[in-house]
């Protein structure tokens, strides 16, 4: 339970580490409190960030890290001073009054609360979910294990070169903490998007009421639940786009220098949490040239934002080019390297009903409705967001949108068009669709004053969705919950919770448990080598000699018979890990399927199987087995050269 | 058509309405086949956890 003490210590001294940066750049308070709230934690994580590209390079470490700790505590001191906290005082005082003579804000407060607190808590829970398992836990693990950030080859994962703004934050979290913490940390970025939906309804005028309504659909989104309490990076990046607009909308209308400066580190904060912050900058580009045209007090400052971004990714583009020949890897790799394989080029191809038109205007209501069967299965749980974003049309201020729904339709094109349509990929603009969401509903609520019947028929509409959503937020407590207040323990959770492929988490402990000090072991396994499983001492597939092949070409390298057990002679591996099977939910019920592993998808299983299948495993998970290594070497010796049978 | 007797039903706000139900009536009979496979996934855990 040391996990909230040390979450909110942290929330704290960022939010008053980026403070005095707001202070400074929003010198005339243009920015709402709110706003000003979410940026200076956002900026406060920015640093965090910096600290371990530059300092982790060198060391990354209790020594290293512990010390940066302690210079955020100093240096979040005097933000932390400043922050108005009568005011905050105050505001509370005044919900709590409104509260007491409007029961209804006491509901919403308590939704929002509730399922915010639920989700942040379920990052206690250990980390399940398939992408954290196989990069976005495992490649910080590798790194704390290594004491400086390195470059685990033997992966082959294009992943490895994406930006690190949130990974930085897990790097720092594993360091000082746990995975659980960095999970939480990752969740407070859910509540700063909710927060960030709600202040855009501020923004525009509406009530506290719309506002709480915003941020609880936000917050109740199923892939929002799910992704709070893993380090994944869609929400994350969400905060950012949410934060950005916020600040963009203000310095439309107040066009000074240092609100651009601030824009223009949130979106390069948004690019560096995820690629798809490219979407997201590009997609605010139609409304910055719209404005730079029709309003002469903006002109050119409106570049100022655009190369700050550009200049606070710099440090990312030279190391990854100096990695790869490719500043933007794995992106536009068939430009920067011509003769080289272009990573993720197929992705596109899973998910969608196609590219055509009649796709394009039905895909909200295929992925809302149809999410089994042509998408990346239930991100969203009920279609509150399509049932009730269209009423933003019965809205009298819907003018006011005009500019904020132009990004989110330029996203739209993006995410259709350029991106490989899964669902989830457009949390970056759920802020806005939950916001439209509050507001429509408001609206047609209003609009069917003194109509009993409609109201009734509404409601009744409103609460089937309402209960809907609730089950999924009551299954996703139901199932991490017990696990994260220690009711059960983590390998019980591992044996009944489900995720793509498993989390090996029984074999992978096996071996962190038993593998001594300079030994190693040897990963046998087509899919991914998982967080649980120790990320420095394995030989993953293929030997450190030929890790890099991925990068430079799509044939692999083949050792003979002969090579293979040199090679293995030469590296005394104490275990052996192999895949027995996996598991697909990828159907209209998601049930799961399982599938038998042959072990000829992996270089040099064909070599391992004639053993494996005459030794006893020391463990055996569901999808995954452990084997001894001096007796795999010993039987790969007595048969050399190998069997190759299949 | 009107009703408590005083308004004109309004037809942008009959229409929302309307847009609402299509939306979720459509949602319940497409995906039957996932609630019914999830229900029944809970009411084994539910017996396991029972021991009924």
């Amino acid at each position: 339970m040391t996990s909230v003490p040390f979450v909110i210590v942290f929330a704290i001294l960022v939010s008053g580490l980026g403070r005095p940066i707001v202070d400074r750049l929003d010198s005339h308070n243009h920015l709402s409190e709110g706003e000003r709230i979410g940026v200076s934690f956002f900026l406060g994580c920015f640093v965090v960030y910096f600290a371990v590209f530059f300092i982790g390079a060198w060391r990354l470490d209790l020594l290293t890290m512990g010390g940066f700790a302690g210079v955020v505590l100093l240096l979040s001191l005097p933000g932390l001073k400043s922050m108005p906290w009568k005011q905050y005082g105050a505001a509370i005082k005044a919900q709590k009054l409104a509260m007491a003579s409007d029961p209804w804000l006491a509901v919403l407060w308590l939704a929002a609360i509730l399922i915010g607190l639920s989700s942040i808590l379920q990052g206690m829970a250990p980390p399940n979910d398939y992408d954290s398992l196989m990069y976005h836990l495992s490649l910080p693990r590798f790194d704390v294990e290594l004491g400086k950030l390195g470059t685990p080859w033997d992966r082959g994962l294009p992943h490895m070169f994406f930006p690190s703004f949130a990974t930085n934050l897990s790097r720092l979290a594993l360091v000082l903490a746990d995975d659980g913490e960095a999970q939480m940390i990752h969740g407070l970025f859910g509540l700063l998007a909710a927060l960030g939906s709600a202040s855009l309804l501020y923004r525009l005028g509406y009530s506290h009421r719309t506002g709480l309504l915003a941020a609880i659909f936000f917050l109740a989104i199923r892939a929002v639940i799910w992704e709070m309490a893993t380090v994944e990076t869609d929400v994350v990046v969400g905060a950012a786009m949410i934060l950005a607009i916020c600040i963009y909308l203000s310095w439309r209308e107040h066009p000074e220098t240092g609100l651009a400066v601030l824009f223009g580190i949130v979106i390069g904060g948004a690019i560096l949490i995820k690629l798809h912050g490219f979407a997201l900058a590009a997609s605010l580009a139609p409304l910055i040239i719209f404005d730079m045209v029709r309003n002469p007090r903006i002109g050119w400052r409106a570049l100022i934002g655009p190369i700050i971004a550009l200049l606070v990714i710099v440090p990312h583009l030279i190391k990854t080019y100096w990695l790869t020949a490719n500043p933007l890897f794995p992106l536009f790799n068939n430009f920067f390297n011509p003769e080289m394989p272009l990573p993720f080029n197929t992705v596109g191809d899973l998910f969608g009903t196609g590219r055509g038109l009649v796709d394009f205007l039905s895909a909200p209501w295929n992925f809302s409705i149809l999410p089994m069967h042509y998408f990346d299965g239930m991100v969203l749980g009920a279609p509150y967001l399509l049932a009730l974003c269209p009423l933003l049309l019965l809205d009298k201020n819907r003018r006011r949108w005009f500019a904020i729904l132009s990004i989110t339709v330029a996203y739209y094109v993006i995410w259709f068009y350029v991106l490989s349509q899964q669902v989830r990929f457009l949390l970056p603009i759920a802020p806005i669709l939950t916001g439209a969401a509050a507001v429509g509903v408001t609206a047609l609520w209003k609009r069917l004053d003194g109509h009993s019947m409609l109201r009734k028929i509404f409601a009744a509409i409103m609460g089937v969705l309402a209960i809907n959503q609730l089950m999924f937020i009551a299954v996703y407590g139901a199932i991490r919950l017990p696990v994260a207040f220690g009711l059960i323990s983590d390998a019980a959770f591992h044996e009944k919770t489900p995720t793509m492929g498993g989390a090996h988490y029984k074999t992978c402990t096996y071996i962190a448990k038993n593998l001594k000090h300079g030994e190693r072991y040897y990963s046998s396994a087509p899919g991914f080598l998982s967080y649980y499983c120790p990320q420095v001492s394995v030989v993953r597939n293929y030997f450190p000699e030929d890790a890099k092949w991925w990068l430079e070409t799509d044939n692999p390298p083949k050792l003979s018979p002969e090579e293979f057990l040199r090679r293995l002679k030469k590296y005394q591996f104490r275990y052996f890990i192999t895949t027995t099977g996996t598991e697909f939910r990828r159907n209209k019920t998601a049930k799961k399927v399982f599938v038998k592993s042959d072990n000829q998808s992996t270089p040099y299983g064909i070599f391992l199987k004639p053993v494996f299948t005459h030794l006893k495993p020391l463990i055996e998970g569901p999808y995954t087995a452990v084997f001894d290594g001096p007796s795999v070497l010993e039987l790969m010796q007595k048969s050399n050269p190998p069997e190759t049978g299949g | 058509m009107q009703t408590n007797g005083s308004h004109k039903l309004p037809l942008a706000a009959t229409l929302g309405v309307v847009w609402c139900l299509a939306v979720v009536v459509s949602y319940f009979a497409f995906n039957l086949p996932y609630y019914s496979e999830k229900i029944s996934t809970f009411g084994r855990f539910f017996q396991h956890m029972t021991g009924l």
